[in-house]
């Protein structure tokens, strides 16, 4: 078997403005999720699990938390001397600044490109939640001839993005593309994965960062309809893009509450892989009670669980109440406490008897180490 | 090559015969323990939370599973460039090659591998005990008695020292006598099977050993009671914590379910002492709506929707809505299907239980209690619909749909 000929380049850092303070101190790729992930486990376990086996991730901001979670990438089985992952943040050469858009973002990874041997590149951001057969697509762009092809859903523009496109097609042929608003119409809306020739790619980069440009949707895709061709590859597994906490809350009630979604995103021929802690098994005390909950190792449950999320290390005590929340890594939930509706980041502790109440349409969100 | 003051021997060749068909296709040690562990977590970690970092785990029986669970050693921060850990199995060189003929053996074919590190001190270890301990206070002692031989050892119940190894000593703990399995105890201090060994005065044991025709080549039977009647300097190391063989279906049940009493003092969640394993890639747990979960233990890539009492599910294990798994172990990837009863049992790896299915009794329910045990599924097979599996019964081929046990 001959490795395949693809290179991975993800942008953990897109889109971390609509994520609020989830994000004020982490990127969106770093941001936790589901018990045990970090939103870019499912990006390098889609690439990896489709044979590729050297990524770059082109960080911009707050990537602290990003290096720690990847550390030597052995989770991925990244750790290669031949390919593996690069960090390829900025000021990465002279010329390179903070980037703005993908464009000035990868002209400071030019270098990485340069020396690539890999014929096509493969570009995904880190706020879509989806476990796909990459190489299908892979397959499929290379069949079809196409110079540029994106992976697209059917379904709702997201509510809080702007910048997404959306797709008229014919056949797999991307005819128009849209910068449509939110509505009630289903449309073929962009995941922004995206395989081209890494020829292509430095070509567009190039020009792109010659003329000023900062997005490649608008100024590059959209205008160059008649010049490339660029086709749509339709994901019809489980995928959602994160746009805001609503929708984090929102996406992970899902998770929890279809197990149709669970069976796509955890597929079990395409693993999701993420950095090990080491915990032991969770511990159901003789007094608790759970419910419709996703639970991760490591916790301790004395208390009373519904609809939730737990990640690795909560402690939940006696007489705690935990209905429809997500509780992030090592927090307590103390005796007596009642949350609902709650987004505790990691190491919360909620008081003993304390009460916090969010709506479905608003949880509350309370932020890393706070005491409650 | 850089000097390394201790290296571990971790004999891992055992059969774990009384285990049955728990270790019908895999080594003891590659047993599986507590939920996300194999027995041989536990002194690995015990090394690498001990500062040694050059183990070679000694292999023999079905070392497939244990090779393959061992890799690089990367679980267990061993994957070293100097150092690390080391699979040995039995090899030939050029006057033919042998099966490692008893325990002291093993270690005396492995004389090159020790050299090459240049050592002051070799520390003896088995993969058949659930502890924690910190090699590092062991082999201090050695130092600081100047001892020969250290043997670690930990208090028993009188009634039962004599079915352990009893090392009688002097107050100072200096070892004058050592007694297998004595009728008659004289002290309740029972040897754990791990020693520290000088490794010189081992080398030349050892090799003494070797030429001795009549010799079984067995630490207990023979090395150590030559050094003691060559009055070499053997001192007692002695561990107050907890310490189970698992060698038995009955024991292993136990010491599994004794992480779910609170009495008893084995803490796997100590951040200070964690006990690594090779983990796979699974996603939380889910714990349905129609499921009761009680007082148990469970891990990443189970799907519960029945109930679960007093029990341990290890990584993906499936149990449908309407089954009942009480006072049981159940096994990586195994299936308890749709009001399927699993009761005082332990399901091996990807066993499957098909719907209405009964394994194990409770002791209550027995008449006779001197018949009653824990029931065993080996792995891979498969209960049938409606089939009985009665207590203290091992199951090593498929039940028919329906059958009686």
């Amino acid at each position: 078997m001959r490795k395949n000929n693809v290179l991975g380049i993800v942008f953990p850092n897109a889109h971390d403005e609509l994520m609020g303070e989830m994000t004020e101190r982490r990127s969106m790729g770093s941001l936790p999720f589901c018990g045990r992930y970090r939103i870019i486990d499912f990006s390098l376990s889609n690439l990896v699990n489709a044979g590729v086996s050297k990524v770059g991730i082109v960080t911009k901001t707050n990537y602290q938390s990003l290096m720690d979670h990847i550390g030597s990438a052995k989770a991925w089985d990244l750790d290669r001397k031949s390919g593996g992952l690069f960090f390829l943040p900025p000021y990465s050469n002279t010329e390179a600044k903070v980037y703005k858009g993908h464009v000035d973002g990868l002209f400071g990874a030019m270098n990485f490109l340069k020396h690539s041997s890999e014929k096509f590149v493969v570009m995904c951001d880190c706020d879509v939640i989806t476990n796909f057969d990459l190489n299908d697509m892979l397959k499929r762009h290379i069949k079809s001839g196409a110079d540029i092809t994106i992976a697209y859903k059917r379904g709702l523009m997201p509510l809080n993005r702007h910048d997404v496109m959306a797709f008229e097609l014919n056949g797999d042929k991307v005819t128009d593309i849209k910068f449509a608003a939110s509505d009630s119409k289903e449309r073929c809306i962009s995941l922004d994965i995206t395989i081209m020739s890494k020829d292509l790619l430095t070509e567009i980069i190039k020009e792109g960062y010659e003329r000023n440009l900062t997005s490649i949707a608008r100024d590059v895709y959209q205008k160059s309809l008649t010049k490339l061709d660029i086709r749509g590859y339709e994901i019809t597994e489980y995928a959602a893009i994160m746009d805001s906490p609503e929708t984090y809350a929102k996406v992970t009630k899902e998770v929890v509450c279809d197990p149709a979604v669970r069976r796509d995103l955890f597929c079990k021929t395409r693993p999701v892989f993420t950095k090990t802690r080491d915990d032991m098994p969770t511990i159901y005390g003789l007094d608790s009670e759970v419910k419709n909950c996703l639970i991760a190792d490591g916790c301790v449950i004395d208390g009373t669980v519904k609809n939730s999320v737990l990640f690795r290390g909560v402690k939940v005590e006696k007489g705690a109440v935990i209905e429809n929340s997500i509780v992030m890594q090592d927090a307590v939930i103390e005796a007596g406490a009642d949350i609902q509706f709650v987004t505790l980041d990691k190491k919360v502790t909620v008081g003993a008897n304390k009460t916090l109440r969010g709506t479905e349409t608003y949880p509350i969100y309370v932020r890393k180490n706070a005491e409650v | 090559m850089k000097k390394t003051e201790c290296v571990a021997m971790l004999l891992a060749g055992g059969q774990g015969s009384r285990l049955g068909v728990l270790t019908q296709n895999i080594a003891k040690p590659a047993v599986p323990y507590g939920g996300k562990y194999r027995i041989i977590d536990f002194p690995l970690s015990n090394c690498t939370n001990s500062g040694i970092d050059t183990v070679g785990v000694l292999t023999q029986y079905q070392p497939l599973e244990l090779n393959d669970y061992i890799g690089s050693g990367k679980p267990w921060d061993l994957d070293r460039s100097n150092g690390g850990v080391h699979i040995l199995p039995p090899y030939q060189n050029n006057k033919g090659g042998d099966w490692y003929k008893g325990t002291a053996n093993a270690i005396y074919q492995n004389i090159p591998f020790i050299k090459r590190y240049d050592p002051e001190y070799v520390l003896i270890l088995s993969g058949d005990h659930i502890y924690k301990m910190d090699y590092s206070l062991m082999i201090e002692q050695h130092k600081q008695t100047n001892a020969d031989c250290t043997i670690a050892v930990i208090e028993v119940p009188m009634e039962e020292a004599s079915r352990f190894g009893i090392m009688n000593c002097n107050p100072d703990g200096t070892i004058y006598e050592f007694e297998e399995k004595p009728k008659n105890p004289k002290s309740n201090l029972a040897s754990m099977g791990i020693y520290v060994f000088s490794w010189d005065k081992l080398k030349k044991y050892l090799e003494e050993d070797e030429a001795d025709p009549n010799s079984s080549n067995d630490f207990g039977k023979n090395i150590i009671p030559n050094m003691l009647n060559d009055n070499q300097k053997m001192i007692v190391y002695r561990f107050a914590d907890y310490w189970k063989d698992v060698g038995t279906i009955d024991s292993l049940w136990e010491a599994n379910l004794d992480l779910l009493d609170p009495k008893i003092k084995l803490d796997l969640s100590d951040p200070k002492w964690r006990i690594y394993s090779r983990t796979p890639s699974a996603p939380p747990q889910y714990i349905s709506d129609t499921a009761k979960v009680q007082n148990s233990l469970i891990t990443e890539g189970c799907d519960v929707y029945g109930t679960v009492d007093f029990s341990i599910l290890f990584d993906n294990v499936i149990v449908e809505e309407g089954a009942v798994v009480k006072d049981s172990l159940v096994m990586p990837g195994a299936v308890i299907k749709k009001n399927a009863s699993v009761q005082y049992a332990i399901i091996g790896e990807n066993a499957v239980i098909e719907e209405n299915a009964s394994v194990g009794e409770r002791p209550e329910d027995v008449s006779d209690l001197s018949n009653w045990g824990v029931a065993v599924v080996g792995a891979d097979l498969n209960v049938g619909k409606n089939a009985d599996v009665k207590a203290a019964v091992m199951i090593k081929e498929n039940v028919k749909e329906g059958d009686k046990q």
